[in-house]
């Protein structure tokens, strides 16, 4: 289903007591045997502020990505404002079908304010009416507010429940006014993903990307179990984290005496890497036991084999570790920076945007560069972050590289 | 030996080559080494006033994070407690303090102070809560606290010879000082900049009070 490449930033030194590595591993998905059915829930803001043109780019949008649903898959929508309508109950979506649902999707209205939780919560209760098994499950929620309705706590509830499930939610924040952490919450929650649409006209085009993306799934909610050799060490505070194609934290669940660490899902031709940080003797001879398992396509749990022994070895490109590292001291860093802005400590904060600075330039990203360069002056002149600036920032330094 | 990080203020241990926080690559501190001299806390800096951060930096009365590492000081409670010296009152009680240690968790937001009384010998259990027993140094809901056993270990707060030691106490996951594990009821002299791990995941360093 997969590949798998592994190694070390750098070896171990046996002329010290203890070192610190970082282990990357890169899962890739191979070409699929055969296609998944797809079992997708919209859960779309049709607030007043989408009105104009977002609402038409939208509309226009979700009635170009039923092409990609057959007659195997299943859709529903639910629209949400300050209050919840499902427009369409969880179906399968034959020819003659797709037109009654394009005129439905004619008549949506903006207008209201933002409750995400609940649409979220009657998206899940759509999702869940077939067998979750023999499909690819996602929600795709979007929207351009705050969760001004609604609770963020329940929305997180949600997120949950949906984890649990094997369900996953791609999150698409529209314009400039939305929260970057609750939808980057929520997506990291469930192993999903996070986008930014800045342009209403790409709304025509990014339901039928992910859509097309999901499609394109080769192992579902991929485990990772890990069995250490004795001298060998997760770190408490950062053990592990996806690093592409976003950055999302893992925790390391210990069960019995092995670590298990959900990784979301594979697609095909595309690479997922996985850091892990950890603390080994200067002379360590094998670093853990590791096993990966999976959902195939048909929602059959699949096992590779166990891979016992690893020993300490270099990644085949020692560098592509290193610049993984420095990426996700980026990320790391800005996170510590709105922590310090919010509690009123520019002039800390503003150490750290320095050092993300160098950082950025270290690894050759303008566009990173540019967008921590501009916070830097804000920084410095003591004006205060825009929401645009915070999600320009969240997105700049979470997504790792854009699709390879 | 610790190595604080420069720009994060988590207190790393020695083999650290990166900030394990934050991931700042540690071998760059030289020309980013801000403020050293502030440790020293002498400006302004007068007997009782002020507050120290949970990495012992001293700030101005009123400071919302430390000047030195960045740690947020909100928590009041938690100030009072970490104004040195502790209370007169308490101190006649219990005789005269001969030597104060500090058990801060890595993250620095665990901190426990430690006092030697002169003459007195005393001992503190470490582990999580059960029922109504809470241990003296109760470390329920601490992140990587499940590992941690309900009485994990003791620490001896020797009063005659001014030293601590601590002792597993026949722990599952067990106690390690500097990375070396201790058999269950082994007794191990500690000193300043030790590494403490009870369990696999909660890590401590004993440092001067």
């Amino acid at each position: 289903m997969f590949d798998v490449k592994y190694g070390l930033n750098k070896l171990p030194d046996k002329n010290k007591k203890e070192v610190q590595r970082f282990f990357l591993m890169s899962l890739t998905g191979k070409k699929a045997e055969k296609s998944p059915r797809l079992n997708v829930s919209f859960v779309l803001d049709k607030s007043g502020s989408m009105d104009g043109t977002p609402i038409e780019s939208l509309k226009s949008g979700l009635k170009r990505s039923l092409d990609v649903f057959t007659e195997n898959d299943r859709i529903s929508i639910v629209l949400f404002d300050s209050m919840v309508e499902t427009l369409l109950e969880n179906t399968r979506l034959y020819g003659p079908d797709k037109k009654k649902v394009k005129r439905l999707i004619n008549n949506i209205d903006a207008m209201g304010g933002t409750c995400i939780d609940e649409g979220l919560e009657i998206g899940l209760k759509e999702i869940q009416k077939v067998k979750l098994q023999d499909y690819v499950n996602w929600i795709i929620l979007l929207t351009d507010g705050k969760n001004d309705h609604g609770s963020d706590e329940h929305a997180l509830e949600v997120a949950k429940n949906a984890r649990e499930l094997g369900i996953s939610i791609f999150t698409i924040g529209f314009g400039k006014h939305w929260s970057p952490t609750l939808l980057e919450k929520i997506s990291d929650i469930t192993k999903g993903e996070m986008y930014h649409v800045q342009d209403p006209k790409e709304l025509k085009e990014i339901f039928t990307e992910k859509a097309t993306k999901i499609r394109k799934t080769v192992a579902k909610n991929v485990e990772i179990t890990i069995d250490l050799y004795e001298g060998v060490n997760f770190s408490e505070i950062t053990p592990a984290y996806i690093t592409k194609p976003q950055i999302v934290p893992l925790e390391p669940v210990l069960d019995v005496d092995q670590f298990i660490i959900e990784v979301g899902d594979i697609y095909e031709g595309k690479t997922k890497d996985i850091l892990f940080q950890l603390f080994m003797k200067g002379n360590q001879k094998y670093l853990f036991d590791f096993k990966i398992s999976y959902y195939d396509t048909e929602g059959q749990r699949q096992e590779m084999p166990w891979e016992k022994g690893v020993v300490p070895s270099l990644y085949e490109d020692p560098d592509k570790v290193s610049a993984t590292i420095d990426r996700l001291s980026v990320y790391l860093q800005s996170e510590i920076v709105n922590d310090l802005l919010e509690g009123g400590a520019p002039e800390q904060a503003l150490t750290l945007l320095q050092t993300m600075q160098l950082t950025a330039t270290k690894l050759n990203d303008d566009e990173l560069k540019t967008i921590i360069e501009q916070n830097v002056t804000k920084v410095q002149d003591g004006i205060e972050l825009s929401d645009e600036d915070l999600i320009k920032t969240k997105m700049f330094t979470k997504t790792v590289i854009k699709d390879d | 030996m610790t190595k604080i990080c420069p720009i994060c203020g988590y207190r790393n241990r020695d083999s650290a080559e990166y900030c394990e926080r934050c991931l700042f690559n540690l071998s760059d501190t030289d020309d980013l080494n801000p403020k050293a001299e502030n440790e020293e806390g002498i400006e302004g800096m007068e007997e009782g006033l002020g507050v120290y951060c949970p990495n012992g930096h001293w700030n101005p009365p009123g400071a919302k994070f430390c000047q030195v590492c960045g740690v947020p000081l909100e928590d009041k409670d938690t100030q009072e407690e970490l104004l040195l010296p502790p209370e007169e009152s308490e101190e006649e009680e219990k005789g005269q303090i001969m030597k104060i240690y500090k058990l801060v968790s890595h993250d620095a937001e665990f901190l426990v102070e430690l006092s030697l009384y002169k003459g007195k010998i005393k001992e503190m259990l470490i582990g999580r809560k059960s029922g109504k027993n809470i241990p003296d140094v109760d470390l329920t809901g601490l992140k990587g606290a499940e590992v941690v056993s309900r009485r994990h270990a003791n620490l001896i707060l020797d009063g005659n010879e001014g030293e601590i030691y601590v002792v597993d106490l026949g722990s599952t996951n067990g106690t390690f000082v500097n990375g070396e594990k201790l058999k269950p009821g082994e007794k191990i002299k500690l000193k300043i900049g030790d590494e403490i791990l009870f369990g696999k995941a909660l890590r401590f360093v004993l440092e001067e009070g």
